[in-house]
C-alpha cells in the first residue's frame, strides 16, 4: 500500500463521513503513520464490507468482511469489475452512474435513502447501503465502497410496515363498524354486524356469538351467532364456563391452547362444564383458541362476545385484541342506547295511556257531574211535583168524599144530576195526573237493591281521585268492616257521595285532609265526609240544602239540595257539622231498610 | 150486612175535612165511625174500645202513621189497619218486616173504591 493511500485512509473513518473523520482528525493528537500491517489490520477488522476500486471500476482491494458478506475468495475479486457484486439487471445502469460519480467525485454517504441491491457469489440478492469516498492519488482515482448488509435492518423495517397497515386496516374496520352503527335500526342488526366485523378482524375464528344479559331471568342469553346456530333461547347462568366468569368479572379471557381451555372451563363450571359448553357451540373438540371480551357500558356487563378457533396454534386473536376490545365497547354503547330509545319509547307511550286514562276519567266526572245537575234539575222539578200532589191530596180526597156522599143523596130526577157525575169524573181526572206525577220523584220500580256502601264510597273515591291530583290532598278511607247492605238506588248514592267528595275537595285548594269513613249503626248506616278546609260560617250552613243556594261563583246551588232529597227519599238524613277554619263533616245516615 | 152488627172503624187523619167527609160517608154505609185527629188520640181510643178496622193517614206529624199503627196492632191484634198514603210503596218495601204486614191504600182511589176495601177489610 503506497503512502498516499495510507494516509488517505488514515483521515478516513469506516463507518462513518469522510468529512466527520477529518474534523476528528484535527482533534486528535498527532500520530505515526500507521504502518503497512496495522493499516491492513483496520481493514479485516472493520465490520463492513470494504471494497476500493479504480477508476475503471475495478476492484483493487476488498476486505475480509467483503468475503464473507458476499461468499468470495478476495483473490477472485480482485481485478473484477464492481458490477460482479450487484445483481445482472442492474449492471448496464451502474456502469452509467460510476462514470458519472469519476466526472464528478463527491462522499456520498450511507443513509441517504437508496434502495441499493447487492448480489453474492451464489446469485442471491440482498439489501444494502454503501457509502463512497473518493481518493485522488498520485495513479489515478480510488474510490473506497463500504457497504452494510441491511437484510436484518430492512426486515424489520418490512414488519412494522405490515403491523402498521394491520392497525390502520383494524381503525378503519372499526371507523366503518360504528359508521354502520348508525344506520342499525335495531338489537339484531347491531349484533349482527358487531360479530361481521369481530370475525372479519379475527382471521382464522371459526365460531363467534354475542351474549347478551337478562336481567330479569338473570342469566346470559345467546342473542346472535357466526358459524353455528345455537338451540333456541339458549341461556346460561352468569356465572357457567369462560363466559360466565367474563361477564362476572368484567375481564377479557384468553386461552391459546384446549389444554387450557378445558382446565378453565373445568375449574369454573365442574366436569361437565366442558360437555355443556361443546355442546352449545356444536364443536366436537374443545377449542385451541378463544377469546371472550365481556361488552361494557357505563362501567356494568351487559353481555360477552366471543370469538374461537379450532384448528391452529399459538396466540389467537393477538394484534386484534385491542381492536376487539374498541368493537366490544361500541357495541355495548349500541346497544344500551338502542335499550334506553326502546324503555324510552315504552315510557313515552305508557304516558301517553295514563294521560289518556286520566282525560278520560276527567270527562266521567264531567259527565257524572252533568248527570247530577241533570237528575238535580229533574229532581226540583220532582220535588215540586211531589209537593203539589202532597198538598192536593188532601183537599181531593175530601171533596170527591163530599161529591159522593151529594150525588148519592140527590133523587134521579134532579136536573143537576149529571153535573155532579161529570165533576166526579174530573176530580177523577186529577187523581190520575196526581197518580202518575208520584213516579216524577221517586226513585224508579225494580231499582232499589242491597249494596255496599264501602264499596260504592271506594269507587266515588276513585272516581274523585284524579280530580285531587293537582292538590296535594292526603286522603283517609276508613270504611266499617262489617257494614250491613243498605238497601237503595246505588246510582243515586253515588251521585251524593260524589257530590259531598267534590264540595270537599273545593273547601280544601291548596292542601288538606279528605277522611270518608263508615259506621254500622244497628239499624242505620252512618257516611262521614269530612274536610279540613275553610269550614263554613253558620248562616250559610242554615241555607246549605236550600235548592240554587250557592257560594261558588260556577255553582248551581243545586248539589247540596238534591243529594239531601235522594237521602230523604231513602228514608235517612243529611246534616252538617262546621266551624269556620276548621273544615266540615257531612254525615249521612241510611237505614239498611228504608219504609215508605 | 143488614144482620151483622155494623163494624167499627176508627178514622185518623190530621185533616178536619178528611175526617168528616169520611165519617158521613163510612156512616151513611152502616158503619160505626170514630175518628182521631193524631196518633195520640187514636191510641187513647184504642186503649178502651175495640174497632174492627183503622183507616190511618200515613203522613201525620208526631206519630206516623206506620208508628201508629204498629203500637195499635200491639193493643189490638184482631183489628183490620188500612194505611192511606199518597204514593204506593216502594217496590219491595213490603218485603221488609214491619211494613209489609199492612195494607195500604192510594189516597187518590176514589170513594167508591175505598168503600169497596172497606167491605173487605171488615167482611
Amino acid at each position: 500500500m503506497n503512502n498516499d493511500l495510507r494516509t488517505a485512509l488514515a483521515r478516513q473513518h469506516p463507518f462513518g463521513a469522510g468529512h466527520q473523520a477529518t474534523a476528528m482528525h484535527q482533534h486528535a493528537a498527532p500520530m505515526l503513520a500507521p504502518t503497512d500491517a496495522q493499516f491492513q489490520a483496520l481493514l479485516e477488522s472493520a465490520p463492513d464490507a470494504i471494497v476500493i476500486i479504480d477508476q475503471h471500476g475495478q476492484i483493487v482491494i476488498a476486505n475480509g468482511q467483503t468475503e464473507r458478506v458476499f461468499g468470495y475468495d478476495r483473490t477472485d475479486l480482485i481485478g473484477q469489475p464492481i458490477e460482479a457484486l450487484l445483481p445482472e439487471r442492474l449492471h448496464a445502469c451502474h456502469v452509467h452512474h460510476r462514470a458519472a460519480y469519476i466526472d464528478e467525485p463527491h462522499t456520498r454517504p450511507m443513509g441517504v435513502g437508496l434502495d441499493l441491491v447487492a448480489r453474492r457469489s451464489d446469485g442471491s440478492e440482498f439489501p444494502v447501503e454503501i457509502s463512497l469516498s473518493p481518493l485522488q492519488t498520485a495513479d489515478g482515482l480510488l474510490v473506497t465502497a463500504v457497504i452494510r448488509d441491511i437484510t436484518a435492518r430492512k426486515e424489520a423495517a418490512n414488519e412494522l410496515e405490515r403491523q402498521v397497515q394491520r392497525r390502520t386496516a383494524h381503525l378503519n374496520a372499526l371507523l366503518e363498524f360504528s359508521q354502520e352503527l348508525l344506520g342499525a335500526r335495531d338489537l339484531d342488526a347491531v349484533l349482527r354486524r358487531a360479530l361481521t366485523c369481530a370475525m372479519a378482524l379475527t382471521p382464522g375464528a371459526q365460531r363467534a356469538g354475542i351474549y347478551l344479559y337478562n336481567p330479569m331471568a338473570q342469566r346470559l342469553a345467546l342473542c346472535a351467532s357466526t358459524g353455528f346456530s345455537p338451540l333456541l333461547d339458549f341461556k346460561r347462568a352468569v356465572d357457567l364456563g369462560i363466559i360466565g366468569q367474563s361477564f362476572t368479572r368484567r375481564q377479557v379471557l384468553l386461552t391459546d391452547s384446549a389444554d387450557e381451555w378445558l382446565a378453565l372451563a373445568r375449574v369454573e363450571g365442574g366436569a361437565d362444564a366442558p360437555q355443556q359448553l361443546l355442546q352449545a357451540l356444536h364443536l366436537l373438540i374443545p377449542p385451541s383458541g378463544m377469546i371472550t371480551i365481556p361488552l361494557l357500558a357505563h362501567d356494568h356487563a351487559i353481555g360477552v362476545l366471543f370469538l374461537l378457533r379450532t384448528i391452529g396454534v399459538g396466540p389467537f386473536a393477538g394484534e386484534a385484541r385491542a381492536t376487539l376490545e374498541g368493537l366490544a365497547n361500541l357495541t355495548a354503547a349500541a346497544i344500551s342506547e338502542e335499550r334506553s330509545v326502546r324503555e324510552a319509547t315504552t315510557l313515552a307511550r305508557q304516558l301517553a295511556q295514563l294521560e289518556e286514562q286520566q282525560r278520560s276519567m276527567a270527562a266521567r266526572v264531567t259527565s257524572a257531574e252533568a248527570a247530577m245537575l241533570q237528575a238535580a234539575r229533574l229532581a226540583a222539578v220532582g220535588q215540586l211535583a211531589a209537593a203539589i200532589a202532597h198538598e192536593i191530596n188532601n183537599p181531593l180526597y175530601a171533596a170527591r168524599n163530599c161529591l159522593h156522599l151529594i150525588e148519592a143523596e140527590l133523587p134521579a130526577e134532579v136536573r143537576e144530576l149529571p153535573l155532579l157525575g161529570i165533576a166526579r169524573e174530573q176530580l177523577g181526572r186529577i187523581a190520575g195526573i196526581i197518580e202518575r206525577m208520584r213516579d216524577f220523584y221517586r226513585p224508579a220500580r225494580g231499582e232499589l237493591a242491597p249494596a255496599d256502601l264501602n264499596h260504592l264510597l271506594g269507587g266515588t273515591l276513585e272516581l274523585a281521585g284524579f280530580n285531587m291530583r293537582h292538590a296535594a290532598i292526603e286522603v283517609i278511607f276508613a270504611p266499617a268492616p262489617d257494614l250491613p247492605e243498605v238497601r237503595c238506588n246505588s246510582d243515586q248514592l253515588r251521585q251524593v257521595f260524589l257530590n259531598l267528595i267534590l264540595n270537599a275537595i273545593d273547601a280544601m285548594p291548596q292542601r288538606g285532609t279528605l277522611t270518608v269513613r263508615t259506621l254500622a249503626g244497628r239499624s242505620v248506616a252512618v257516611v262521614e265526609v269530612q274536610d279540613t278546609g275553610m269550614g263554613i260560617p253558620a248562616d250559610i250552613r242554615d241555607r246549605l240544602f236550600e235548592p240554587f243556594f250557592t257560594t261558588k261563583p260556577t255553582g248551581t246551588g243545586l248539589g247540596l239540595s238534591i243529594s239531601g232529597h235522594i237521602v230523604t227519599q231513602h228514608g235517612g238524613q243529611i246534616a252538617v257539622e262546621s266551624a269556620e277554619g276548621q273544615g266540615s263533616t257531612f254525615r249521612i245516615t241510611l237505614p239498611y231498610h228504608p219504609n215508605l | 150486612m143488614t144482620d151483622q152488627r155494623a163494624a167499627r172503624i176508627l178514622v185518623v187523619d190530621d185533616e178536619a175535612a178528611i175526617r168528616l167527609t169520611m165519617d158521613m160517608l163510612l156512616r151513611r154505609h152502616g158503619y160505626t165511625v170514630w175518628t182521631a185527629a193524631n196518633g195520640s188520640e187514636a191510641l187513647a181510643l184504642m186503649a178502651q174500645q175495640p174497632f174492627d178496622l183503622l183507616l190511618l193517614d200515613l203522613k201525620m206529624p208526631e206519630l206516623s202513621g206506620l208508628e201508629v199503627a204498629h203500637r195499635a196492632h200491639a193493643l189490638q191484634p184482631a183489628a183490620a189497619i188500612l194505611i192511606l198514603t199518597g204514593s204506593s210503596p216502594i217496590e219491595g218495601a213490603l218485603d221488609v218486616p214491619g211494613v209489609g204486614q199492612f195494607t195500604y191504600m192510594l189516597k187518590t182511589a176514589s170513594p167508591q173504591e175505598v168503600l169497596e176495601r172497606v167491605a173487605a177489610a171488615t167482611r
